[in-house]
């Protein structure tokens, strides 16, 4: 029973690494070399299908979707890393910080957190676009700001498994003060929580990334996005349903990838099971 | 002048239904190179009144007196100077060593830490410190176990551990609370050994804090007996447990298991439990358990009255008491 569920997580672990690995692979390349340029239009070559020049054929103004596909992971890539490591850093921070100083503060952090959680996440991405316009700048805060409460939560409720331990009675009693005790023993023994919901946060924000570009309120034409893509073969689905299958797909091998990732993270770092090896 | 002068403290816990203290006026001094004693069975305030001392009462827990340290009142300090004076000048080891270390840094990096937070020193000085005073407590390999991890070593060695980085800083008072209750017998032994050379050794002043009257009375000189919050009888540790005046102390020396008890003879054990905490009650503690007990018990609290020389407790019955005591 334990060998099985041991497993079947090692190998979530190894094929969402490497589902996950694609993704940023082909992010990784499309730095160097694409197919073609990604924001080059022939439109004598529009809605093509897959052939040797165009390995998955072309969009309406005879793109080559390959490389869109390409140059799309690249944004979700950087959208998402940014928007969760900035809920990562604040969300953290505010969560041990709450569980650290308990009290009025702690009370105050948790409120806030259940205010953000209350207002629905694309209409407050909707309004910001008002306020900032519509950009990728404007996904990353609208999807960094719902990412800080989800980690404030997590890292506060870790933090607090953490402090009643004896190791940390042990290390107030060797004279250390509490912003110390937090940074040599809080978050090194929350770390691999944090980590796993990070894993699972990013699988998010790039579905949320893809939410936004459809919308319109994200990644801003000529830049490629797969939320885009989709959006955009909306009006093609019966001439060509390719164009929207090839995101559609990019988006599942990603947020699968991620999510299978967490998952055997999840069981690789957690430490009853290791105890055991 | 005493270095640790505890005077009438008290520690009160809050609850919903009101506060209920859990320390009641304990007062006891303590001089370098003096150790006493603290017994009494859980939840009667041994380990609250040692966090108290640490300034580490858990949150809801109020203390409440003057707790003396070098001149200072240690209640009354802001958190900062408690910081500098904790793992400098008071040290504190526990009851569980497995859980007192942290699981990700190797012990050596955990012994020498204290040296680097109060000395501001240098990682390897701070390092050939620790590296001496693990080898110093007998910890054996002690060079190779700096870079081990707490699960790599035993109980009595993580307990070796744990004094060291207790004593690194050269501390003028160390608490044990229960330091050897999660040890087997013969290891208790070596670490019972090694705790009271070193308090020769360095003329530190030991808080010793067990429910067990055997550590006790192996360990240190002066021995304070606590029920429900107060110190119902204290004294030179062979009066007191030689010659027990407290009804309470007779109950915990009768329930000591003997090895030379005839089969089939009952274990005597104190009667009852110790009642929950609670908004206090006029008269002794004891009473509701005690079989000396009369009508004068539960009116008014009993004060401390001689039993001998250095020895008092807290009862009024301290003459009858003795009559009726058979070990």
């Amino acid at each position: 029973m334990m060998g099985s569920s041991r497993g079947a997580s090692t190998a979530s672990l190894w094929v969402g690494g490497g589902l996950v690995g694609v993704v940023i692979a082909a992010a990784l390349v499309s730095l160097a070399w694409t197919p073609h340029p990604p924001t080059a239009m022939a439109l004598s070559e529009r809605l093509q299908g897959p052939s040797a020049v165009h390995w998955l054929g072309t969009d309406h103004f005879g793109r080559d979707v390959a490389t869109l596909l390409m140059a799309g992971a690249r944004t979700s890539i950087v959208v998402g890393v940014i928007a969760v490591g900035l809920g990562f850093v604040i969300g953290v921070a505010l969560g041990v910080l709450a569980a650290a100083r308990r009290g009025w503060l702690d009370e105050l952090v948790m409120r806030l957190c259940d205010i953000t959680f209350a207002l629905p996440a694309v209409l407050s991405a909707i309004l910001l676009t008002a306020w900032l316009g519509p950009g990728p700048a404007t996904a990353i805060v609208a999807i960094g700001v719902f990412n800080i409460p989800v980690f404030a939560r997590i890292a506060r409720g870790a933090a607090l498994t953490i402090w009643p331990r004896e190791f940390i009675l042990a290390a107030r009693v060797a004279g250390k003060g509490a912003f110390r005790i937090t940074l040599e023993h809080v978050l090194p023994n929350i770390a691999s929580v944090l980590l796993v919901q990070a894993t699972i946060q990013f699988a998010i924000a790039i579905l949320a990334e893809a939410a936004l570009s459809y919308l319109g309120i994200g990644t801003q034409p000529p830049a490629p996005s797969w939320g885009r893509m989709l959006n955009e073969a909306q009006t093609f689905m019966y001439l060509a349903p390719g164009l929207a299958v090839y995101p559609g797909l990019a988006i599942v091998i990603a947020v699968l990838g991620l999510n299978l990732l967490g998952d055997g993270l999840r069981d690789a770092l957690d430490p009853r099971l290791a105890r055991g090896r | 002048m005493a270095l640790l002068d505890v005077a009438d403290l008290w520690a009160v816990v809050e609850a919903p239904t009101g506060e209920a203290p859990a320390v009641r006026g304990v007062s006891f001094a303590l001089a370098h190179g003096r150790t006493l004693g603290i017994v009494g069975e859980s939840g009667c305030g041994k380990t609250l009144t040692a966090l108290a001392i640490m300034g580490l009462l858990p949150r809801g827990v109020h203390g409440r007196g003057r707790i003396g340290f070098a001149g200072v009142d240690l209640l009354t300090q802001p958190e900062d100077t408690l910081c500098r004076l904790r793992g400098q000048r008071l040290a504190m080891i526990f009851q569980e060593p497995m859980t007192a270390l942290n699981p990700l840094h190797p012990v050596g990096r955990q012994v020498a830490e204290p040296l680097r937070i109060h000395r501001g020193m240098g990682q390897a000085a701070a390092y050939a410190q620790a590296l001496r005073l693990l080898t110093e407590v007998g910890l054996d390999q002690s060079a190779r176990r700096m870079s081990q991890f707490p699960h790599e070593l035993s109980g009595g060695q993580r307990q070796r551990v744990m004094i060291a980085m207790a004593l690194i800083c050269g501390p003028d008072l160390l608490i044990a609370d229960e330091p050897t209750t999660a040890l087997d017998v013969t290891v208790q032994a070596h670490i019972l050994d090694l705790v009271r050379a070193l308090v020769d050794e360095r003329g530190m002043a030991l808080l010793l804090i067990s429910h067990d009257l055997g550590v006790v009375a192996e360990t240190v000189a002066e021995v304070a007996v606590m029920y429900r919050g107060r110190i119902v009888e204290r004294g030179p540790v062979t009066a007191v447990l030689g010659q027990p005046a407290h009804p309470y102390t007779q109950g915990l020396m009768q329930a000591l298991p003997r090895l030379d008890a005839r089969r089939g003879e009952r274990h005597r054990v104190v009667p009852g439990a110790v009642p929950p905490l609670g908004p206090p009650e006029p008269g002794c503690a004891f009473a509701a358990r005690c079989a000396l007990a009369e009508p004068a018990c539960r009116t008014s609290d009993p004060p401390m009255a001689p039993a001998g020389p250095d020895h008092t407790a807290a009862c009024i019955h301290i003459a009858a008491a003795r009559g009726a005591w058979r070990p």
